[in-house]
């Protein structure tokens, strides 16, 4: 197995979980799910947020968003290296020796804390009038928070949730607004390493036989198969 | 994501020689040509493709714009846009406009010849001095320059306008050939966020031509009522997706038997 070319990134945990064939074939054969279509809404959501916050950071890092929560916390200063964590072919990584596997995840913002404690920092985007955290937010930001400490940062053990919901009262006037909605988790990178060492160990092994018993693609194709007789 | 898949559906199934009209629409028509074999598993044997998580930014700038197109409807004035772009038509208005938007309704023609129920849920119509509609679709994107309709994947885009044409005048309305895309472009130029992204709407004219939905539909339906699982088209990414799929599990299977 070549490991040095895996990397593990809080999404792909995420697939183990849902499905361990998928995320196998995925990693050890190249064998994707099928892409939907790109969300470049959201993508763009993220860009225009990402230089907002940029010019704050700039400035001090202070930022209207964080006073009105009352989060004891400035923007990360570190511009250079917040773009490299913020980079798909970077990201911000750990190289598990021993595993000789990386995890790695992309941030979208860090927060400093002061004395050193960074929080990773997520904006999510949605045109839903209600917000959810989904699990797999919560795994996210396990992952950056444990990212985080292995670099030798300190953490609140908090993950920041900047929700950006469309407001859709009124007409469109050609622009989507929206309403903020922020949310504080808190993260445990307690189990991480487990888990990680769990994912690289399985892929060493020989393919599970069947999908999971939730895995909407696993159920599609068995049902596809014995259509066929 | 799986709660809201339900792998084998027991409804909107189609039975060969079924007495009751069955319905389709525009988007299963689509899937049709997309890929035939998907679109057997889904009508015939029930089995649909696994959803992806909706896009709801989408779909709430189509809800945006809806609002904003209904307030010149009921003021029975052209919207700037229309000014802008020189298109002489203000939005129609008509007690169904609800029923057309709404995706379980829509706009619905029965086929004779297949008595298939064929149905498709419109974003607007605009009605020029002559008395003609103009279908119009909504559209939202981010891509840096302009918005065009010239990418290949796009021809379902003009497939979904002219099966709306070809609704409308199946009930009795006079149609144009044109229709409108009313694009919007979320920008990527990075100024001040302030609660809004803010979009360069832009309205492409199309020239529809309905003139293969017929033999489409003869094809689907004599498709629908075939025995045997139709080929796959070679560009579906699900069904070679499967294919891949099966065929590495196989492959293991097959070492694993040779071991023992």
């Amino acid at each position: 197995m070549k490991n040095k070319e895996i990397k593990i990134s809080p999404k792909a945990l995420n697939l183990y979980f849902e499905c361990p064939l998928c995320f196998w074939l995925e990693k050890n054969r190249g064998v994707k799910r099928p892409a939907p279509f790109p969300y470049q809404l959201n993508t763009e959501v993220d860009e225009v947020l990402k230089s907002d916050f940029d010019k704050h950071r700039a400035k001090g890092g202070s930022h209207p968003l964080l006073g009105a929560n009352n989060i004891p916390a400035k923007l990360f200063q570190n511009q250079k290296l917040l773009d490299e964590w913020r980079d798909n072919s970077r990201g911000l990584c750990y190289y598990d020796e021993k595993l000789k596997t990386t995890l790695f995840g992309v941030v979208d913002d860090i927060l400093d804390f002061g004395d050193g404690k960074l929080a990773p920092f997520d904006y999510k985007s949605t045109g839903k009038s209600v917000v959810k955290i989904y699990d797999r937010f919560q795994l996210q930001m396990d992952v950056y928070t444990y990212l985080l400490e292995k670099n030798g940062y300190s953490t609140p053990r908090k993950g920041i949730l900047a929700f950006y919901v469309v407001d859709k009262e009124n007409p469109f006037e050609g622009k989507l607004p929206f309403r903020k909605e922020i949310h504080i988790i808190d993260t445990d990178p307690s189990y991480i390493q487990k888990i990680f060492k769990e994912a690289i160990e399985f892929l060493q092994k020989n393919a599970p036989k069947e999908h999971s018993r939730e895995c909407i693609f696993g159920k599609w194709i068995k049902l596809m198969e014995n259509q066929k007789t | 994501m799986s709660n809201f898949y339900n792998p084998k559906r027991t409804y909107s199934i189609f039975k060969p020689g079924q007495v009751a009209s069955f319905k389709i629409s525009r988007s299963k028509i689509d899937l049709f040509l997309q890929c035939p074999r998907c679109f057997y598993m889904d009508r015939r044997l029930g089995v649909a493709r696994p959803p992806g998580f909706p896009f709801n930014l989408n779909n709430a700038v189509d809800t945006l714009l809806k609002k904003e197109f209904d307030i010149h409807r009921m003021a029975k004035s052209a919207h700037p846009l229309m000014e802008e772009y020189k298109i002489d038509a203000i939005p129609f208005r008509n007690e169904k406009m609800d029923d057309w938007r709404n995706v379980r309704k829509g706009i619905q023609y029965i086929h004779k010849p297949t008595n298939l129920l064929i149905m498709g849920a419109i974003d607007d119509a605009w009605i020029n001095p002559k008395g003609e509609l103009h279908i119009v679709d909504y559209k939202a994107t981010s891509k840096n320059g302009e918005v065009t309709l010239d990418a290949p994947w796009q021809i379902c885009y003009k497939r979904q306008m002219e099966i709306y044409q070809w609704l409308f005048r199946k009930n009795d309305f006079k149609v144009s050939d044109i229709g409108y895309f009313v694009y919007c472009n979320g920008k990527a130029d990075k100024k001040a966020f302030d609660k809004k992204i803010e979009f360069d709407v832009k309205i492409i004219p199309y020239k529809g031509k309905d003139d293969w939905i017929e033999q489409t539909i003869l094809d689907l339906h004599n498709c629908l009522n075939q025995e045997d699982i139709p080929e796959m088209d070679s560009d579906c990414d699900y069904c070679r997706y499967r294919k891949v799929a099966a065929q590495e599990s196989y492959k293991f299977l097959k070492k694993e038997k040779g071991e023992e």
